[in-house]
């Protein structure tokens, strides 16, 4: 139905796309797989009317087509939900879900209010999402966000319908409910095409696999032909160790901990303890209280009541300036708003938490931020030309690292990340397992909020589980399975 | 539902807080003086805020659309003065149009400077600015431009239709066709989309570069109707006759909670950051206050209104 084909795309100084095709048939799942850079985003902008090839064909149901921008697009019946949140913090729900398509009267010279919230409210009770059409999209989570994008894109009956890391931000509820809207559109007859970097979500939705590697064609399969080694050989060009983190807990000397702190409906009384050299893992379902409990470790937000003890001394740090003082660092979940400044360089990015290390009496000497941001960029594995690319310009998954990098990189004596692996490629997410595991074998104390199980099995020696507020149990990752995790995780939002 | 509650509520606050400091200057200045008491005074401020009213409301959209423009003042000085001179050389209704043209000319430029070539709205309109001042300082080499057209006169400023002068009615105008506009077309939900996030609205498929375009040039059109009531008004023309409008203007916007950097803003709110100018500016000159005096009181209360602005959505999660 959807055919690209021989399309080549450069920007100055990187070739994203060197002559990739991609093909959709109606009805199919077709999952585009590559590592962080490969061109995947850039691919399906180009079908969106984004960006226009330098070279190559779009056609639609065999007739070459060229869309000057996303209207064009949409108006063929091409949708797209963006990597890059496109949720206007300025507007509700209902003006985010039909914005360009505001109910109205002549010709758009009345808006119809009141249409408006009734179309809004039949479009999240049609795609069960349980969200309020009145509230203002600045106060979503990421998550929230992330569904809201997506109920835009299916509520316009797409004949096409492009997801570019839909999953990235989701809690395990809102991605049962992708799923079960995949699956109802599959049916209705739309092309799905699913960029993501989970496999568990490929082999379970994809009918068909293309994998992209440096802006080329690798393979185009069944998804029944192919395993996991396979695809991920066909994506990184090499085998990638998945094995669990073998190893004791250390649990000499406490690091971070945490009695009855409360905040608001989100936090209700957290008692945790982060030992020293340990990797601790923080499951729950999204709006468990995880990242808010987070931001008052790193000093964004104040708790209502309880305390915290850093290295055995009171820690009530009153700014984030002062938990970095005090050796606390946090890599925040949403990274276009608090991870990385998008319009600096990637050097300057990674250098500005640490700039009064690098400076001599207020002066930094640009080549010495060059070489620091170089070794960062070369031990994360960033994907950039050098240290004076724009973060901006840079692949999702890339962004995600260099704001990992910033933080690393101030040799924090507790580090809280917060989904650190949002958007990153296989490859990449072992390499950064390692680094994570070597900054705890050095002594560093690490927190890591994930939704993605698997992830907290692999990578810490324990994992705390919160739901509504609390944490509702800790386990050895040994010992931990998925199950075993779900439980504690609903274990009382069902009383509730 | 409570943090909804609780938006609707601090926007209310910011509002009430607004509604409460003209509540209680106007009480202070009824109290004070005897002159500002005057019925006659007190109806004369709808059209002496005409002027600054019109510029306010198309503030408004620029900034709300996360750009700013600094030529207003310049570009309705030199609407003025065209103007004068067209109908000084007897050339009658004619005078109308080529007053909205000269003020389009220059708001075409802003725009097209902005979105074609991608210059900062800053720089883009301080060019304007300087063009405009040019082209006004030429045509009237630092003279003061006379002109006798009673009619013209009439229909901009001076005629009285129920009880209110015709300045005042162009302002109104003004306000319902832009606060229509804003809150009640497509056209206004894109241009607060694009305030929200100009690069994401582009991906949504929303004609950004039409919309900026638009934007600019209908601010442009409206300083050659400030321009024409300018004159009106006082009957002569100058070449500074608008200049400085910009910033009260910006005030006027800021000060009804439009924010810098584009998203928030209302007509509405904006007529009632005019009106608090207005009473203020008419107090203030009743009561010989000086000129300076009355500069930093202006500043203070815009310094003063976005700090309450900043509390009051602080816990939105946005800057
Ligand atoms: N607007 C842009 N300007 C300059 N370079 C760009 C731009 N957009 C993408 N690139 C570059 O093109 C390449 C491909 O990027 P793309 O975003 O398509 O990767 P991706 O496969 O989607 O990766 P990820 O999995 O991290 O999202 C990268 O090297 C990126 O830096
Ligand atoms: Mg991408």
């Amino acid at each position: 139905m959807l055919e690209l084909s021989n399309i080549t795309k450069s920007f100055p100084g990187v070739r994203a796309l060197d002559g990739a095709r991609f093909d959709l048939r109606a009805g199919e799942v077709h999952a585009f797989m590559g590592e962080n850079g490969a061109g995947k985003s850039t691919m399906m902008k180009i079908a969106a009317g984004l960006f226009a090839p330098d070279t190559g064909t779009i056609r639609l149901d065999g007739v070459p087509v060229s869309f000057a921008n996303p209207s064009e697009a949409k108006a063929a019946g091409i949708h797209t939900v963006f990597q890059e949140l496109t949720v206007l913090e300025n507007l509700d729900v209902a003006q985010n879900l039909l914005i360009g398509r505001e109910p109205a009267l002549f010709g758009g010279a009345w808006l119809d209010r009141v249409a408006l919230y009734d179309e809004a409210a039949k479009i999240l009770r049609e795609l069960r999402i349980p969200m309020d059409p009145r509230r203002m999209a600045g106060r979503l989570s990421t998550g929230q966000r992330q569904i809201v994008e997506i109920a835009r894109a299916v509520a316009q009956n797409p004949r096409v319908l492009i997801l570019d890391e839909p999953t990235s931000s989701l809690g395990r509820h809102e991605e049962e409910l992708l799923f079960s809207l995949v699956a109802r559109l599959k049916t209705a007859g739309t092309g799905i095409v699913y960029i993501t970097h989970r496999m568990s979500e490929v082999f379970a939705l994809a009918d068909r696999i293309t994998v992209l590697r440096d802006g080329r064609h690798i393979l185009t399969d069944d998804a029944a032909n192919l395993d996991r080694p396979a695809l991920i050989r066909a994506m990184v060009g090499r085998d990638v160790s998945e094995a669990r983190h073998e190893g004791e807990s250390r649990r000499a000397e406490v690091a971070l901990e945490v009695r009855g702190l409360e905040r608001g409906a989100d936090v209700r009384g957290v008692d945790l303890t982060l030992y020293r050299g340990e990797v601790l893992g923080l499951a729950g379902l999204m709006g468990a209280g995880r990242t808010e409990l987070a931001r008052l470790m790193a000093g964004i937000d104040r708790p209502d009541a309880g305390e915290m003890m850093l290295f055995g001394q009171p820690y009530a740090p009153a700014s984030v300036r002062a938990a970095m003082l005090a050796g606390v660092a946090y890599v925040s979940e949403d990274r276009k708003g608090l991870g990385v400044v998008l319009p600096l360089p990637v050097g300057q990015n990674i250098a500005l938490p640490s700039l009064a290390r690098l400076s001599r009496s207020g002066w930094v000497s640009p080549a010495r931020l060059r070489d620091f941001a170089r070794d960062w960029m070369g031990r994360l594995g960033v994907r950039a030309t050098g240290p004076d690319t724009v973060v901006g310009t840079l692949s999702g998954g890339n962004q995600q690292k260099v704001a990992l990098a910033k933080w690393l990189s101030t040799a924090p004596r507790v580090i809280l990340l917060d989904e650190p692996t949002r958007g990153v490629d296989v490859g990449a997410k072992a390499e950064i397992y390692t680094l994570i595991r070597a900054l705890a074998a050095e002594g560093t104390a690490v927190l890591v909020i994930s939704s993605e199980l698997p992830e907290l099995m692999q990578l810490c020696d324990r994992i705390a589980v919160m739901a509504q507020g609390r944490v509702s149990g800790d386990l050895p990752a040994v010992e931990a399975s998925e199950t075993a995790l779900l439980e504690l995780a609903f274990d009382e939002s069902e009383a509730a | 539902m409570s943090a909804r509650s609780s938006l609707r509520l601090s926007e209310r606050m910011a509002d009430l807080g607004l509604a409460l400091a003209i509540v209680a200057i106007v009480t202070a200045l009824l109290i004070l003086s005897p002159a500002f008491r005057d019925p006659a005074n007190l109806m004369g401020i709808g059209r002496q805020v005409a002027i600054l009213g019109i510029a306010a409301a198309a503030m408004t959209f620029v900034i709300l659309m996360g750009e700013i423009d600094l030529s207003v003042g310049a570009v309705a000085s030199a609407a003025a003065v065209v103007t004068a001179l067209a109908l000084a050389q007897g050339w009658g209704v004619w005078a109308i149009p080529i007053a909205i043209l000269v003020g389009t000319v220059f708001g075409l430029l802003n725009g097209v400077l902005v979105v074609a070539l991608g210059v900062p709205a800053f720089i883009a309109t301080l060019v304007s600015f300087f063009l405009a001042q040019g082209v006004a300082l030429t045509l009237t080499g630092g003279q003061t431009i006379l002109f006798a057209a009673d009619w013209f006169r009439s229909l901009f400023a001076t005629g009285s239709f129920l009880g209110q002068r015709a300045a005042f009615w162009w302002l109104l105008a003004v306000f319902v066709l832009m606060g229509w506009l804003l809150a009640r077309t497509r056209f206004g939900a894109q241009v607060r989309a694009i305030g929200g996030d100009a690069e994401a609205s582009a991906m949504l498929g929303l004609p950004v570069a039409r919309v900026k375009l638009l934007v600019f040039t209908l601010t442009g059109a409206l300083m050659g109707l400030v321009g024409m009531i300018l004159i009106a008004r006082i009957g002569n023309a100058r070449a500074d006759g608008a200049i400085g409008l910009e910033f009260d203007a910006i005030a006027a916007a800021v000060i009804g909670g439009t924010r810098l950097g584009g998203g928030y803003g209302s007509i509405p709110r904006t007529a009632l950051g005019v009106l608090l100018i207005g009473i203020l500016n008419n107090g203030l000159a009743i009561m010989n206050v000086d000129f300076n005096t009355q500069q930093v009181i202006k500043g203070a209360l815009v310094v003063g209104v976005v700090l309450i602005d900043r509390w009051a959505r602080g816990k939105g999660g946005t800057t």
